[in-house]
């Protein structure tokens, strides 16, 4: 009885998690998160010839929150200070889309773009380069 | 006069400034990838038998460029106004020259050189890439960054950078030539060659620095000068500890030493405890003090921070308490 009362609480937790992917139109299958943290905060700019336009969803997106969370792992306040030091060092954060639609339009026509959405609307013209769950 | 010259200029190009700013991002003009920003910093300091109100900086910068080119601009009033006070006297200074701190191009060569041609700071530690106020952790600097190395370097800057687990960036640094805006300078030199080393991962950070300048001024005996510099940083949301130790040789012998370990503590985002302790050494000068530093920073938003801080000294008359007010913009 325990066991199946567990097997459904696990089974209700796991289809509450909501799956999130980082996308891009180009392949790179030996980018792993550090890189991909490094392109998000424009530390990493090229590789392998491909120049990286990385693209946020808008600060109050939920989805750029487990972006930030699980990939960036560092807390809006952070990034904030993080964003106004480079401001001194004459550079600029990642360009921001306001909806995962036309952040991934953006990133099928841009060649190097990336940005982050929720896997049920990923495009078949995308490439996951990353792959993540959250609640 | 160039003082308000300067303030008409850069507020007239906010006209067209882009209307979603955000304070300490800068301001895009209209839809060109060129940005303006600036920042402007206050103090007072109470040492035992003198009182001095400053308006330090008020700086105005511009940056921008695509891909390949970009720009960095950068021109400051220092020590606009300042007044000291003391028992017997009150004096007022002014200086009203719109100095150049910063005046570079930077050329993408491919995915891992980049060079820089121009003034810049000189990539030296940690505390020398992030000089001003607003950004400091505390209001007074440590001496390790006034007395062992050029702050500014006018010349050349070839950087290397490569990512994989980490990140591992190398600096050459070349300066044989006169320098842009020399009073804008801890020294004034015509020579800099340096090399730099350092690697970033996760939340560690350590860099080593050495090199060779030369002071251009001939009346002098010594002109000629060594250094070296190592520096560690660990940081993550609620800590940052800072190490850094120096060493500067002259060509008579001479040799100054500078160190600093600093703790920093965010309470919360706006309200930030610091420790630091110095100790340092200068031949050249025959000065060496130990220093205890206990500051407090109080940031409403990020780019504005109102700092308070208390200096223990081992040297004489120098123990002192240092109020502040700067903003990023």
């Amino acid at each position: 009885m325990k066991l199946k009362v567990f097997l459904l609480i696990f089974l209700n937790l796991s289809l509450l998690a909501s799956e999130y992917a980082v996308v891009s139109n180009i392949t790179l299958d030996t980018l792993n998160k550090k890189q991909i943290k490094a392109i998000f905060l424009k530390k990493l700019t090229h590789l392998n010839g491909i120049k990286f336009v990385p693209v946020n969803l808008a600060s109050s997106s939920k989805i750029r929150d487990a972006f930030e969370s699980e990939v960036l792992q560092m807390s809006k306040k952070r990034l904030k200070s993080y964003w106004i030091k480079r401001h001194y060092l004459g550079k600029r954060p990642p360009l921001v889309m306001k909806s995962q639609k036309s952040a991934t339009k953006f990133t099928q026509n841009v060649l190097g773009s990336l940005t982050y959405i929720e896997l049920k609307n990923i495009d078949k013209n995308l490439n996951i380069l990353y792959r993540w769950s959250a609640k | 006069m160039r003082f308000f010259l300067a303030l008409l200029i850069f507020f007239s190009s906010l006209l067209y400034a882009k209307d979603d700013y955000v304070i300490g991002e800068g301001y895009q003009v209209g839809e060109l990838p060129i940005y303006l920003g600036g920042y402007l910093s206050l103090d007072y300091r109470k040492k035992d038998e003198e009182d001095r109100y400053r308006f330090d900086e008020m700086s105005f910068m511009s940056y921008g460029g695509n891909d390949t080119i970009s720009y960095m601009a950068e021109f400051e009033f220092e020590e606009f106004y300042v007044k000291t006070q003391n028992d017997d006297e009150s004096i007022s200074e002014h200086d009203h020259k719109l100095y150049l701190e910063r005046l570079y191009i930077d050329y993408n060569m491919d995915e891992t050189y980049v060079l820089r041609m121009g003034k810049y700071n000189s990539p030296i530690g940690f505390w020398n890439l992030m000089p001003i106020n607003v950004l400091r952790a505390t209001t007074s600097s440590p001496i390790l960054n006034e007395i062992i190395y050029p702050k500014y370097t006018t010349g050349l800057d070839l950087s290397y950078t490569t990512f994989s687990q980490g990140e591992l960036k190398l600096d050459f640094i070349l300066q044989n030539n006169t320098p842009i805006d020399e009073d804008y300078n801890n020294y004034d030199i015509d020579k800099h060659y340096a090399l730099g080393i350092s690697y970033e991962e996760d939340e560690y950070t350590l860099k080593l620095n050495g090199g060779y300048f030369s002071k251009r001024d001939n009346h002098l005996e010594v002109n000629d000068f060594t250094y070296a510099l190592i520096s560690a940083k660990y940081e993550d949301e609620k800590y940052q500890f800072l190490l850094e130790a120096a060493a500067q040789n002259s060509k008579d012998d001479n040799t100054n030493y500078a160190s600093y370990a600093q703790g920093l503590y965010r309470f919360t985002h706006k309200h930030i405890g610091v420790l630091r302790l110095e100790s340092y050494k200068d031949e050249l000068e025959n000065k060496n003090d130990n220093i205890a530093i206990f500051g407090y920073t109080y940031r409403p938003l990020y780019p504005i921070a109102l700092k308070a801080e208390y200096q223990q000294h081992t040297a004489n008359d120098e123990n002192q308490i240092i109020f502040s007010f700067s903003v990023l913009f």
